[in-house]
């Protein structure tokens, strides 16, 4: 680790919205700082970062369910419609030959909330046990989970594309269904997961070694 | 600490934080709270929406997909087909989950089918399930019956359920005539009805189509109503010239039913009704069957071309058919039963005398040629004829009376007609039919008021029969030739 003594050994705080540099002092249990100069709440880390982390990525993973078992998209033609669900549309992608797309919408919207949430589970149970186990992968790993996450939404960006475009009345027309509302939930909350958690914490258990 | 300066180097300068009370739990868990509720909700919901699940067994599965194909009653959606699988080597069973409102009609005497693109018979339905894939469908059985989860589904549509609206009636006949399910049942032309189905009596003898006329038009059907196969396009070459008879353009392709009502009760929902191959059939049936009609038996010593349903003519005119024909028991002569309608019942007297009009009798004489023949109809198809003499009109006669029928007729009996009238009110009767004639309305005069002919009458009617001679576009119609060159 690096010889220079970090800010919070230094006793010092840096404030998150006018990057002020304050001293910090004991806090009573509950109580917080603020910035000297502009006012805002100061944290040294990430105000409650493991338990909003938690909470959001819990709340993810209930969605998770419904996201999968219920239809996002009903597609209605002269014969009846039909609704998918995000497996049974990739499943009828590889049925067309379509696998370029059915991989694309597999990987998207499968895999990738998956990873996700277990990236994510990964990082904060290995913060909450204090492991030293590969701190230069694990905040590779939250890096990737950061970008990553927004592009979850491809699958929510088809769905809108596709009800706004495929309006035709009887001939065709799709409409969402409570699927996609489960699944946009499960991108969100992941993406605030991923944000409410502060990567510094991967550090902090390596500095308390010292 | 409200003062704030530059951070200089040392973190002695640095001004403390500011401390604030804190707030307990973080509001944060609300959110997996929230989730929790509405997916456990939705869960709830599931299982409380989750139906019976049923199997159906069927010789095949042709268009029905797991996961696809639904199942439909009325055109709503209550289920699904969940697994398409074989059940033994003449079976798949089709694994349904269905709306729980549909369970307490999963009964014993519920019946399944699959609803597939029928064409046929020029009726085409399930169109939607060209595009959609087959389903399923059933109908309901009675909540009483014990209810049931495994169903043999029927391989065809059931005939639609008898207390649908509208009149269902039988119609029985010998051969189904390319009827179809769909067939459309016509009176006067308009579509009033439909075939509903068909099958064979339970002898196997005769055919018993299944008809249902709609609720609006059910009070056409009455008892003494007659329905003939109308599919196809008749063609008769007739005296009139061709004839060319057809309902509609789709009873061409697809067969139909016509019916007409001469009269009688409305007929009640199940009540049989005959179907006759024609219309030329129902009419021959019901001239033989006209109640109060006059039957007679003509003997003679060959049948000559006489067929059942001939006609017999008096004065050329139509009044009556021949019935039917048979062999004396003892082989010695041919006995053709007829029928005179009963309003020209009165023409046939006991001194009548009848001869078989078929064919062309020609003379040739010392008045030269002579071809008589009683008409273009009865030259191709044969009938009977008859005259009375009308010096000696002789008894009314009774049903049943026993005439002789000679093979062609002596020259007298062909002058008798035109100059006998049973009565004034017969007579105008037979002029409404015979007013084409030539001559009609002057025999018409000339017999006004005479109820009983004299031998003067003879020779004036003879001259009167002169001037329709001069209208030869007619004369040949007319029969008789006779000229005296």
């Amino acid at each position: 680790m690096s010889a220079a003594v970090t800010a919070t050994q230094a006793g010092l705080i840096r404030c998150g919205s006018c990057e002020k540099l304050s001293r910090a002092r004991p806090l009573p249990p509950g109580a917080r700082a603020r910035c000297p100069r502009c006012g805002a709440v100061l944290w040294r880390r990430k105000p409650s970062s493991l338990t909003r982390s938690w909470a959001l990525l819990i709340a993810a993973i209930i969605c998770y369910v419904p996201a999968n078992v219920y239809p996002v998209m009903e597609v209605g033609g002269p014969g009846g419609s039909e609704a998918d669900t995000i497996l049974s549309g990739v499943q009828a992608m590889f049925a067309m030959g379509w696998y370029p797309v059915g991989l694309l919408i597999f990987f998207a919207s499968i895999t990738v909330p998956i990873l996700k949430i277990l990236s994510l589970m990964g990082i904060l149970i290995s913060v909450q046990r204090r492991s030293h186990w590969r701190p230069r992968d694990r905040a590779v790993l939250y890096r990737v989970v950061e970008i990553v996450g927004r592009w979850s939404m491809l699958d929510m960006f088809v769905v809108s594309v596709m009800v706004a475009l495929v309006q035709l009345g009887v001939v065709a027309n799709v409409a969402p269904r409570i699927g996609a509302t489960f699944f946009a939930a499960v991108v969100v909350l992941t993406i605030f997961a991923a944000q409410s958690l502060d990567p510094r914490l991967v550090w902090d258990a390596m500095e308390e070694e010292r | 600490m409200s003062e704030s300066g530059p951070p200089s180097g040392g973190a002695s300068d640095v001004p403390e934080v500011v401390v604030e009370k804190g707030r307990g739990l973080s509001p944060i868990w609300l959110i997996p709270i929230v989730a929790l509720i509405v997916a456990g909700y939705l869960a709830y919901e599931a299982i409380q929406e989750r139906g019976p699940q049923v199997v159906v067994l069927f010789e095949s599965a042709e268009g029905l997909e797991a996961g696809k194909s639904k199942v439909k009653y009325r055109e709503v959606v209550v289920g699904t087909v969940d697994l398409v699988q074989i059940h033994d080597p003449k079976h798949v069973a089709v694994h349904c989950s269905l709306d729980k409102r549909t369970t307490p009609y999963l009964t014993e005497s519920t019946r399944f089918w699959a609803v597939r693109p029928r064409v046929g018979g020029g009726n085409i339905s399930g169109l939607g399930t060209l595009i959609s894939g087959a389903y399923l469908t059933f109908e309901p059985g009675n909540p009483d019956d014990p209810p049931v989860r495994e169903f043999t589904g029927l391989e065809n549509p059931p005939l639609p359920a008898d207390e649908a609206p509208g009149l269902r009636i039988v119609l029985r006949t010998d051969h189904l005539g390319g009827l179809d399910t769909g067939a459309p049942v016509f009176f006067r032309d308009i579509h009033v009805g439909d075939v509903v189905g068909w099958k064979l009596s339970k002898d196997g003898s005769e055919v018993e189509v299944k008809v249902a006329i709609g609720s609006s038009h059910s009070h056409l059907v009455r008892s003494s109503s007659r329905f003939w196969n109308a599919g196809g396009v008749e063609v008769s070459l007739g005296p009139g010239g061709l004839d060319v008879k057809t309902e509609s353009l789709r009873s061409i392709l697809a067969g139909g039913v016509a019916f007409d009502s001469p009269g009688g009760e409305p007929a009640k929902a199940g009540d049989t009704f005959r179907l006759y191959n024609s219309r030329a059939a129902v009419l021959k049936a019901s001239t033989a069957r006209t109640p109060g009609g006059l039957h007679l038996v003509l003997e003679t010593g060959m049948l000559g071309g006489i067929a059942e349903g001939n006609a017999v003519y008096y004065r050329e005119v139509p009044v009556g058919s021949v019935v039917s024909h048979e062999l004396a028991r003892d082989g010695s002569r041919v006995r053709v039963k007829v029928n005179i309608e009963r309003r020209y019942a009165s023409l046939v007297r006991s001194t009548s005398v009848f001869w078989n009009a078929g064919g062309i009798s020609a003379n040739l004489g010392l008045h030269g040629l002579r071809i008589h023949t009683e008409s273009l109809k009865a030259l191709l198809a044969g009938g009977v004829a008859f005259a009375t003499p009308p010096k000696k009109l002789g008894q009314a006669v009774k049903a049943g009376t026993v005439f002789q029928l000679h093979p062609e007729p002596k020259d007298d009996w062909l002058e008798w007609q035109g100059k006998y009238s049973a009565g004034k009110r017969k007579e105008e009767t037979k002029q409404a039919e015979v007013e084409d004639e030539a001559g009609a309305g002057e025999e018409a005069g000339d017999e006004a008021g005479q109820e009983e002919p004299e031998p003067a009458e003879d020779e004036a009617g003879q001259e009167d029969s002169e001037p329709s001679e001069d209208k030869e576009d007619k004369g040949f119609l007319r029969g008789i030739f006779d000229r005296g060159d």
